[in-house]
């Protein structure tokens, strides 16, 4: 749990109260001596001198650490800012052939400067800057595998190797996805998506089941695989539980992996109105009709849940126009707010005569005012 | 050609000032908002716009480049925001390219050159 300079601060307060426990103590006793009898005052007053001197030193110690560390650090800060940018210039005129780089190993801003550039480049120069931070024996593997590692510095290496994309370091990160701390397990799952290529997607999609992670964190590897993404995705699909399908089903849309729209059609039909607005959502997205499963679709408008009543009323656009006329039309008559604010905005996309004649003789009159609104903020906007 | 790059990440500025100036281009770096705004105002041949600066959001100053200077000088928008949300609103906006971070440097450049030439 300590992060880097706690453990000397530490030590340090805690020598600070024991000693100050030492000198309180010293002169209880004395004061009681004195209370009884038994001392007499020049020796009653010298542990009091004492117990003061101590103390004083003991806040001389405390604050000259204290404005010690302030400037070192800032020195520090200053010295490895300058170094780091001197680094990036030099790799950067190396990447561009104007400069030979000298021998590794090279100092941590050194490879700081290689992580970030790493991150920022891709193609060619993005290779060749990999090529280099494999030169540069980075320890973050070895902080992976050794056991007395530290929760910071396995974090610290876990976003390292996340920012260094080597898709040979994807087994060391793997393991870490069934760490008993959530924390190293969801950062695991951001580094392993983004060094994983190939066979690896899979290997992550395999460990991501097994992980047990949350939603919310398993839907954030899925994106970061992003157009490697579609392998993971269908295996989360196939074989996850809710929490695995919820998510392979918000990357399916939000990736527009196009090619898994089919497999989405059947999750409309589910008894979970999380997994049901997932996939509304995806198929939305997708812009893919869901052929066959029209009138699931038109019975989710009935639905209790007043979100799901919402993501369908969102998807009818991509029915036959002939139903999702109809179905807008008495879309609007639902009590929801959100739901008649979705039915009118999606009858202005798929026909906008269709939510003029709302606006002027929709027998309901919040169905008639929603369209009014709807028709005035696009009018605006244009 | 006369570029503009406002970008606030040092390492990105650095590796485009190289990519822009290889190519035989002049380049100007802007690391903020106010300052880029500023120098809208001057004659350039192209831009390139990152979103996520230090005093405002860069759609702000494509906006005002296209909507109150009434300027049509190409512009390339490179930015970490991958969302489609953002990357439609540039493109609105008047933005002629869109890249985001991972980037190729030399793409980029092609990029810009293409949209100064049809221009």
């Amino acid at each position: 749990m300590w992060r880097r300079g706690e453990r000397l601060y530490a030590l340090l307060v805690f020598l600070v109260v024991a000693l100050e426990a030492l000198a309180l103590g010293g002169l209880v006793l004395v004061f009681s001596g004195r209370l009884f009898g038994l001392l007499d005052y020049s020796a009653t007053r010298q542990t009091l001198l004492q117990a003061l001197f101590l103390t004083a030193l003991i806040l001389v110690l405390l604050s000259a650490y204290i404005l010690l560390y302030h400037a070192y650090t800032e020195a520090k800060e200053l010295r490895d800012r300058k170094a780091y940018e001197d680094w990036v210039s030099r790799f950067a005129r190396a990447l561009f052939g104007e400069g030979a780089l000298p021998l590794p190993p090279w100092p941590e801003p050194a490879l700081q400067a290689l992580l970030h550039l790493r991150e920022t480049l891709k193609g060619e120069m993005g290779e060749k800057v990999a090529e280099w931070i494999r030169l540069a024996r980075p320890p973050w593997v070895f902080w992976l595998k050794r056991s007395w590692t530290s929760r910071p510095e396995r974090l610290e290496a876990l976003e390292a190797l996340g920012l260094a994309r080597l898709p040979e370091t994807l087994e060391s990160i793997l393991p870490y996805l069934v760490h008993p701390d959530p924390v190293l397990r969801l950062a695991a799952a951001r580094a392993a998506a983004r060094a994983a290529q190939g066979e690896g997607v899979l290997r992550l999609g395999e460990a991501l089941l097994a992980s047990g992670l949350s939603k919310g964190g398993l839907l954030e590897a899925l994106l970061l695989l992003e157009d490697r993404a579609e392998p993971a995705v269908a295996l989360l699909l196939d074989k996850g539980g809710k929490e695995e399908v919820w998510a392979a089903l918000e990357a399916i849309g939000r990736l527009h992996l196009h090619p898994l729209a089919e497999k989405v059609l059947p999750f409309l039909e589910v008894q979970e109105p999380e997994i049901q607005a997932a996939a509304l959502r995806a198929l939305a997205r997708l812009g893919y009709p869901p052929l066959g499963y029209e009138g699931v679709v038109l019975g989710l408008l009935r639905s209790g849940e007043e979100f799901l009543r919402v993501q369908a009323t969102r998807l009818l656009p991509l029915l036959p126009p002939h139903l999702a006329r109809k179905a807008l039309w008495r879309a609007l008559e639902d009590p929801s707010f959100y739901v008649r604010r979705a039915a009118a905005e999606a009858l202005g996309s798929l026909d906008p005569g269709g939510l003029r004649e709302a606006a002027e003789t929709h027998p309901d009159p919040y169905g008639r005012a929603m369209a009014a609104q709807v028709l005035r903020e696009g009018a605006w906007r244009n | 050609m006369k570029v503009l790059l406002v970008e606030d990440d040092p390492v990105v500025a650095r590796v485009l000032e190289m990519a822009l100036s290889r190519a035989g281009h002049q380049v100007y770096l802007v690391k903020d908002f106010p300052t880029a705004k500023e120098r809208f105002a001057e004659a350039w041949d192209a831009i390139v716009l990152d979103l996520n600066l230090p005093g405002g959001f860069g759609l702000d100053l494509l906006r005002h480049l296209r909507q109150e200077l009434g300027k049509d000088t190409p512009v390339i928008v490179l930015s970490g925001l991958k969302q489609e949300k953002t990357i439609l609103e540039a493109m609105r906006l008047g933005a002629q390219g869109y890249l985001s971070k991972p980037f190729s440097p030399q793409e980029l450049v092609l990029r810009l050159e293409r949209y100064v030439a049809a221009r």
